[in-house]
């Protein structure tokens, strides 16, 4: 099941021949399934409408003033090495700016021709950013409000942790309602 | 049982399902207990400890009763801004919001036609871009803000109404927008 929207693929497919539609984090940690997945569907010459569409919404990894993500420099690695063009490549990401990655990446001979389609500019293209839409417009009612605010902070992250202390130190959790999502309980 | 423990005391004692931790702020309605240190059976949060990955909506009951929505982005020191589900829960519940995230983010949700809450909220931090001079200096405007009065703060979300209302309506029309527009221009 693919992060990226259905309405998105539909539209995509009006104008072109997805072969596959993959998510970054179904093979990050194992770029063999990449390999395989795109050697299923690879030609001796492909048709100039074929495309294979990757999204990429999730957080990459970055070494220390390595200028690109270790998932983009693997991607490019994967197709170069087994011989399938980058201009088949949909790149669909929510890092707006990652071009330049790719721009580090691939051989400065192959970027007129031999270039992925990188969409960066799209936000509404993940279901769950469109998960908004199953949703009824509330009412706006001045008086439900009690307190000043809320932060559903969810899995524990260093700049969440950074908050959550900072809030407490001001003495703010009386004003902020905070929630926090452990991962074992509580003794 | 009475309730009379003082927040900071009993934080991450109220869980109202298993792992999900909580802090008497939200107890404003004077319904939770939290001197047994047992689950509370009653989740004012619906139960649901990860709203934005496990529901198939971004909807919460309680979003009625903030003003500001205080979103903890998935990334905060990382080379990219990221939009995700999580900075548009404020936006489908026309709340305020502050986004504890990579900077650019405020500039890049205005780059896509929604409006944000300057003068009220100071947006300053979005500019930042050391980590700790950033979350410095949203905590300061945390502060400043906790020092208005609920109905200072129901006033400003009055005046910002028509701003909440049109971020609620442009949200709807790039999802039912957007998709095309990028894919005509390929």
């Amino acid at each position: 099941m693919t992060i990226i929207s259905s309405a998105f693929i539909e539209a995509l497919s009006t104008k072109f021949n997805i072969l596959d539609v993959l998510d970054v984090t179904e093979f990050d940690s194992n770029f063999n399934i990449l390999v395989n997945r795109l050697l299923k569907t690879k030609k001796e010459h492909f048709a100039p409408k074929d495309r294979y569409l990757i999204g990429h919404v999730d957080t990459d990894y970055y070494l220390p003033d390595c200028p690109y993500g270790l998932s983009t420099f693997n991607l490019v690695r994967t197709f170069l090495h087994n011989d399938i063009p980058l201009n088949t490549l949909i790149f669909l990401t929510n890092h707006p700016g990652i071009k330049k990655e790719f721009e580090l990446l691939i051989p400065k001979e192959m970027h007129k021709h031999n270039f992925p389609t990188i969409i960066d500019n799209c936000i509404t293209v993940p279901k769950t950013v469109r998960l908004g839409l199953n949703q009824e417009e509330t009412n706006f009612n001045d008086l439900d409000i009690v307190k000043h605010g809320v932060s559903m902070i969810g899995e524990p992250r260093i700049h969440r942790n950074m908050l959550y202390n900072q809030l407490n130190e001001k003495n703010l959790l009386d004003v902020y309602a905070v929630s926090y999502k452990g991962t074992k309980s509580v003794s | 049982m009475q309730f009379h423990t003082k927040a900071l005391k009993v934080f991450h004692r109220i869980y109202p399902e298993p792992f999900t931790r909580i802090n008497e702020a939200w107890n404003f309605s004077n319904d939770m207990d939290s001197s047994d240190q047992k689950p509370y059976k009653n989740p004012l949060i619906e139960g649901k400890s990860n709203i934005h990955q496990t529901s198939k909506n971004l909807y919460c009951k309680f979003y009625k009763n903030f003003a500001i929505d205080i979103v903890t982005e998935t990334v905060y020191n990382y080379p990219y801004t990221q939009v995700t589900e999580k900075t548009i829960r404020p936006i489908v519940h026309k709340r305020m919001f502050i986004i504890v995230g990579s900077p650019g983010m405020l500039s890049l949700l205005q780059s896509k036609g929604f409006k944000t809450f300057s003068p009220f909220i100071n947006e300053e931090y979005d500019t930042i871009q050391d980590p700790h001079k950033r979350m410095e200096c949203i905590v300061e405007e945390l502060t400043r803000i906790s020092k208005f009065s609920i109905d200072e703060i129901r006033q400003t979300m009055l005046q910002y109404k028509d701003t909440l209302k049109h971020n609620y309506d442009h949200y709807h029309w790039l999802c039912h927008n957007e998709i095309e527009q990028i894919v005509n221009k390929l």
